[in-house]
């Protein structure tokens, strides 16, 4: 999708200053020895703050940001990964409440890890619509102490789950990055990777965990077979969503200056997303994410953070962000950056 | 938000048989799916709508009152993937028992970006046979939940509904009154609770202080502000309804917050449909305009508001003209 006109206002994060090494993780058995090989160094925890109150805490950030102080918004979305809250309740409407904003729409996005992209191509339909001074706020968290969520399985063989929440600040007069493209597939032959086989509906008294790599049934199946044919399948996701992204925004991959990748480890990141543009390992944001993990939906916003809170980003940088997620999604935008004088 | 050139090419329905419920107090029966998962509910509602509407589609929505099945299930990409259809953006929102007038929403948004002929799918399904839900509670006080499943392709170029008005707000003070008084870690404890919405919004009441009356009252101010939000951007008046669709709620509380201040009547509005089936979640919406179209309660030129309040608390109304039937 190509918006009108459509910016980034202003970002937050909220990354909890407690860490846990993974050093420590492998010496007291926290994790698997898979931990040893996965480059990820530390990630922060949470530990008592709501997974909602950490997005508040993200929002107060990025309002804080913004030049003109706190604003109102005219639509929120939250996008959960596994428990945000009790179930038959409106996450999106708790941020709303907690920032005293007036009355605007709000709507809860599920897209897994990519909820913030998800959300940013929701938004830009939504505010298509909108008066030119309209305004959304995009929201995401996830707390790994909590019931539904294991911090070193979760996600996968060797990616540990950082606690932290995100906020994303969009408008459509100006801002400091400017979203020229977003855009995402849904490739649904991979949509039982992550759903494992077995009935739909798991109606158990407890609620079910986040297991983002259930074993499937490979007794009717060649192993090696179906894991080539994964990765063609996952490969062709990623390539898809870059393609557009990069198509749509009207540049070639060797234009962008940082590739903003969900944080899954130097190896995926280099695998799907940098060998396939024939981009550097440096280009991307690997060095950050290993010292954090991956932080469920915020990793592109926490990102982004990094690099425009050390400095690395100038007018003019392009920057290409992408993910996957449960469905099997791939999405990806490109941004320009117009300004960085933000009141970081 | 006033939409663009915006209609609803066709919807498709699954509606399982009902059975009667001796407790339902206005509900005559409710529609009860006994083993069919809710995603698959919603494949066959959305074939249904698929072969209604002749074409394949660009963009797919899906929206569900409650999550249903496990963490990592995607029920967009499944619902595709049983489609036979991939590659496709699709997105899972929800916006409670409104969620398919969220869904319309970002559709409408999203295809101003996309080519003139392309088309939208949305999907949402309900089964409350599960042991975390309550058919007589976790809807509140007097509603009962049935099972059903509906599905409509949208488009900009012309289709049996032109969508003239689309609005939602969430007024943030009642925010609680689908959380209750617990704090949110409390609500944590790993146990899958049935979903109690009688004792939430007793609890959030108590806390806050609310008269049960002074409540409606808010309830209906929100209500009468949405739906005329709706009926200004369409440029009209409720005297202008044919009909009003409302979720499939208690009566009275349908009556109150929104035929009363809209000085409409309970014969205009599906109610005398929905007793049979109970509140199907987000499905209500679709379900009962496919019976009143069905069943030559709409005629060409008619005017319909379909308006709910939801968790959040979130209001969404919108206002429709029947082109074909």
């Amino acid at each position: 999708m190509i918006p009108e006109s459509l910016y980034i206002k202003s970002v937050g994060v909220y990354l909890p200053d407690e860490r846990i090494s993974v050093e420590y993780a492998l010496e007291s058995g926290m994790c698997g020895e898979e931990f040893r090989t996965s480059g990820f160094i530390s990630v922060p925890v949470a530990n008592g703050t709501s997974p909602l109150d950490m997005a508040v805490l993200a929002a107060r950030q990025a309002m804080h940001r913004l030049a003109a102080g706190q604003i109102d918004i005219d639509v929120v979305l939250h996008s959960s990964v596994a428990w945000a809250g009790p179930e038959g309740w409106s996450p999106s409407g708790y941020v709303m409440r907690e920032l005293g904003n007036k009355p605007g729409a709000a709507y809860e996005v599920y897209q897994g890890c990519n909820g913030i992209l998800s959300s940013m191509e929701i938004a830009a339909g939504l505010l298509s619509l909108a008066p030119p001074q309209a305004t959304a706020l995009l929201t995401t968290a996830i707390n790994s102490s909590t019931s539904s969520a294991d911090r070193w399985s979760s996600s996968g063989s060797g990616i540990p789950i950082g606690d932290a929440a995100a906020a994303v600040i969009l408008g459509k007069d100006d801002g400091f990055a400017r979203i020229d493209s977003i855009c995402s597939t849904m490739i649904s032959e991979l949509e039982v990777i992550s759903r494992g086989e077995g009935p739909l509906e798991q109606d158990t008294a407890n609620r079910p965990r986040l297991d983002m790599a259930p074993r499937l049934d490979g007794s009717e199946t060649d192993a090696m077979q179906t894991s080539i044919d994964l990765q063609r399948l996952f490969t062709r996701a990623y390539l898809e969503a870059m393609r557009m992204a990069l198509g749509e925004a009207g540049i070639r991959p060797y234009e962008v200056d940082r590739v903003l990748v969900e944080h899954v480890g130097a190896d995926f990141t280099f695998m799907f997303c940098l060998m396939p543009l024939r981009l550097p390992v440096k280009r991307s944001t690997v060095d950050f994410a290993s010292t954090v993990g991956h932080l469920g939906g915020a990793d592109h916003i926490a990102s982004l953070d990094n690099l425009l809170t050390t400095g690395q980003l100038s007018p003019g940088d392009r920057l290409l962000l992408v993910g996957g997620s449960t469905g099997w999604n791939a999405a990806s935008a490109v941004l320009t950056i117009t300004d960085t004088r933000l009141r970081l | 938000m006033r939409t663009k050139e915006f209609f609803v090419k066709s919807i498709g329905t699954y509606l399982p048989d009902v059975q009667a419920v001796p407790s339902g107090g206005e509900f005559e029966s409710c529609a009860v799916a006994a083993g069919v998962p809710a995603a698959d509910m919603a494949v066959r509602a959305a074939r249904e709508a698929l072969s209604r509407a002749g074409t394949g589609v660009d963009l797919h929505i899906h929206t569900q009152m409650f999550r249903q099945g496990s963490e990592a299930l995607s029920p967009a990409g499944y619902i595709l993937h049983q489609l036979g259809i991939s590659g496709i953006p699709s997105h899972e929102i929800a916006q409670g028992c409104n969620g398919i007038l969220a869904a319309l929403q970002v559709c409408a948004g999203l295809l101003t970006m996309m080519p003139a002929a392309a088309t939208a799918l949305v999907t949402t399904s309900l089964n409350a046979g599960v042991s975390y839900l309550d058919r007589c509670r976790s809807a509140g006080t007097g509603t009962v939940l049935g099972d059903g499943a509906a599905a409509a392709v949208l488009g900009k170029d012309n289709g049996i509904i032109r969508v003239d008005a689309l609005n939602s707000v969430v007024f943030p003070e009642l925010e609680a009154l689908h959380r209750g008084d617990a704090s949110l870690l409390e609500t944590d404890s790993g146990v899958r609770e049935s979903v109690d919405m009688v004792s939430r919004s007793q609890a959030f009441a108590r806390e806050h202080g609310w008269d049960p009356r002074d409540l409606l009252e808010q309830i209906t101010k929100m209500t009468a502000e949405t739906a005329q939000r709706s009926l200004d951007e369409a440029g009209m008046t409720a005297g202008d309804l044919a009909r009003v669709i409302h979720p499939n709620v208690s009566p009275a509380v349908m009556e109150a917050s929104v035929l009363r201040p809209l000085n409409l009547t309970l014969d205009q509005s599906a109610w005398d449909f929905g007793r049979t089936v109970g509140h199907l979640g987000a499905a209500d919406y679709l379900i009962s305009l496919d019976h009143l179209l069905r069943t030559g309660q709409l005629s060409p030129g008619d005017r319909v508001l379909l308006i709910g309040g939801t968790a959040g608390f979130t209001v969404s109304s919108a206002v429709l003209t029947v082109t074909a039937t």
